[in-house]
């Protein structure tokens, strides 16, 4: 028999969990490489928020969130080499009354690589299963949610926008830059085709998926010298030791709970 | 960001002269309008042989800028014309930085002073409203209007090419200019051509003050 068993109903959950995966900080990601034909830097950041708590009981043992929200942000810069539009003016010749026929020379128009920065943000919607861990960390005992596999998530509807977006930045990119003008619209068309959606795809799911693989949200933690405070006085607080926490899921009361059984003792 | 200016000239603009007397002209690049920098030019030479062509007809002698070991180098560096002829000065390399041709002693001309029968031309390469202006504080003004075509169109990128080829002349003579206001496609060339001026330059006005 435990020496203290403590529960939270599903309706206690949906107050804790959000709130400890909404104050998750995920760790930036950043990486280079190569998008479709041009070189890219890219670096993202996530938060998470929502999901709505069901506790399941074994099997399959899960706490299950759904409609979780992972909003994101991503800077994204392609270096685009122009070269491949290289073209020579030809020579143009007038007559002027007092000079005569006066000819230019061939002018080669040479176009520079260019950065493109793009910001992009969006937002995923997904579901996800937790179990439960506990563990002794220092003098801290955590009792935490880490996700069962790697949640599936719907990049798809954020590709278009993502390469759109790219489109629109590549064309402010390039407006500025003499005698593309004309070839603008085919440029700007170039540089999403060459990287298509399969290409956003690539990046994004690699880029965004290590926000929530591996998740891990914490639902409680208690020190492992612990404090209790009596009901009423005469009695004066005293110090107790956890020596050990198991936390399940439990139906068998015919609710469904998060139960955390803990073994004390006193301090030595 | 097209830059219209004829006191420096890049890939995109050439500067030419008529020369009329005959006689020896000394003239150097500098990368300043100005030509009493305190960086030693090299000179170049040209020699005016009398054979008087009739006006108009001269024949076209063009000069190549680069800029090799920190100097400015023209090629030919010696130039043998005739009176009337004309000598064009350009840079094809991009690399080439902006320069300006200056004739010394008391044959001085210049494209950053622009008087008797001389030329700058340019090439646009962003579609826009260019006001130009005389730099050097005269009256002198006009306009240039860049459109870009939309080469989506077959029958538009086949205008777009040819008209490449084609140049538009604007005549300047005093404070006038004439048309004072040419209408082009992106890449088409304009040509200033100063019939008798009192030391301009055509100048985007953005640049100007």
């Amino acid at each position: 028999m435990p020496d203290i068993t403590a529960a939270i109903d599903e309706a206690g959950a949906n107050v804790v969990v959000p709130r400890a995966i909404a104050s998750l900080a995920l760790p930036p990601q950043s990486g280079s490489g190569t998008l479709g034909p041009f070189g890219a830097s890219w670096s993202a950041t996530g938060m998470l928020s929502g999901g709505m708590v069901d506790l399941i009981p074994p099997p399959p043992d899960v706490i299950r969130l759904t409609g979780l929200r992972l909003d994101y942000k991503l800077g994204l810069t392609l270096s685009v080499d122009l070269s491949f539009l290289n073209f020579c003016l030809p020579q143009v010749c007038v007559n002027i009354p007092f000079i005569g026929r006066v000819c230019t020379p061939r002018v080669c128009i040479t176009f520079p690589t260019i950065s493109i920065p793009v910001s992009f943000s969006s937002f995923v919607n997904f579901d996800a299963d937790f179990r439960l861990s506990v563990h002794l960390t220092g003098s801290t005992w955590f009792i935490d949610a880490m996700v069962v596999g790697v949640p599936l998530l719907q990049l798809s509807p954020a590709v278009a926008a993502l390469l759109s977006a790219i489109g629109l930045a590549a064309g402010l990119a390039l407006v500025g830059i003499p005698f593309i003008g004309p070839l603008l619209a085919g440029v700007v068309i170039a540089i999403t085709s060459g990287i298509g959606l399969a290409g956003v795809l690539g990046l994004l799911g690699p880029l965004i998926s290590p926000f929530v693989s591996g998740l891990t949200f914490n639902v409680a933690q208690v020190n492992k010298t612990f404090e209790v405070i009596p009901a009423a006085l005469p009695d004066p607080a005293v110090d107790i030791v956890i020596d050990n926490i198991a936390a399940m899921l439990d139906g068998s009361a015919g609710e469904d709970e998060l139960v955390v059984n803990v073994d004390i003792s006193p301090p030595p | 960001m097209d830059t219209l200016d004829s006191r420096l000239l890049s890939t995109t603009d050439c500067f030419g002269r008529r020369f009329r007397e005959a006689g020896s002209y000394t003239y150097g690049l500098s990368a300043t309008p100005q030509s009493c920098s305190p960086l030693q030019q090299d000179q170049f030479e040209i020699e005016v042989t009398r054979q008087e062509s009739p006006a108009g007809a001269g024949r076209q002698h063009d000069v190549t800028v680069t800029f090799e070991g920190g100097r400015f180098v023209a090629d030919p560096p010696q130039l043998r014309v005739s009176q009337g002829d004309v000598i064009l000065w350009n840079a094809p390399e991009p690399s080439t930085p902006a320069f300006a041709v200056h004739g010394e002693g008391d044959r001085y001309f210049s494209n950053a002073s622009m008087s008797d029968e001389c030329l700058y031309s340019h090439a646009f390469g962003v579609a826009g409203e260019y006001v130009w202006k005389d730099a050097n504080g005269g009256g002198l003004t006009g306009m240039v209007i860049v459109k870009d075509l939309d080469l989506s169109d077959p029958k538009n990128c086949e205008r777009w090419t040819a008209s490449l080829e084609e140049g538009s002349v604007v005549v300047v003579e005093g404070d006038r200019a004439e048309p004072p206001e040419v209408e082009i496609l992106t890449g088409q060339t304009v040509f200033w051509a100063v019939s008798k001026a009192s030391g301009i330059t055509v100048t985007d006005e953005r640049l100007a003050d």
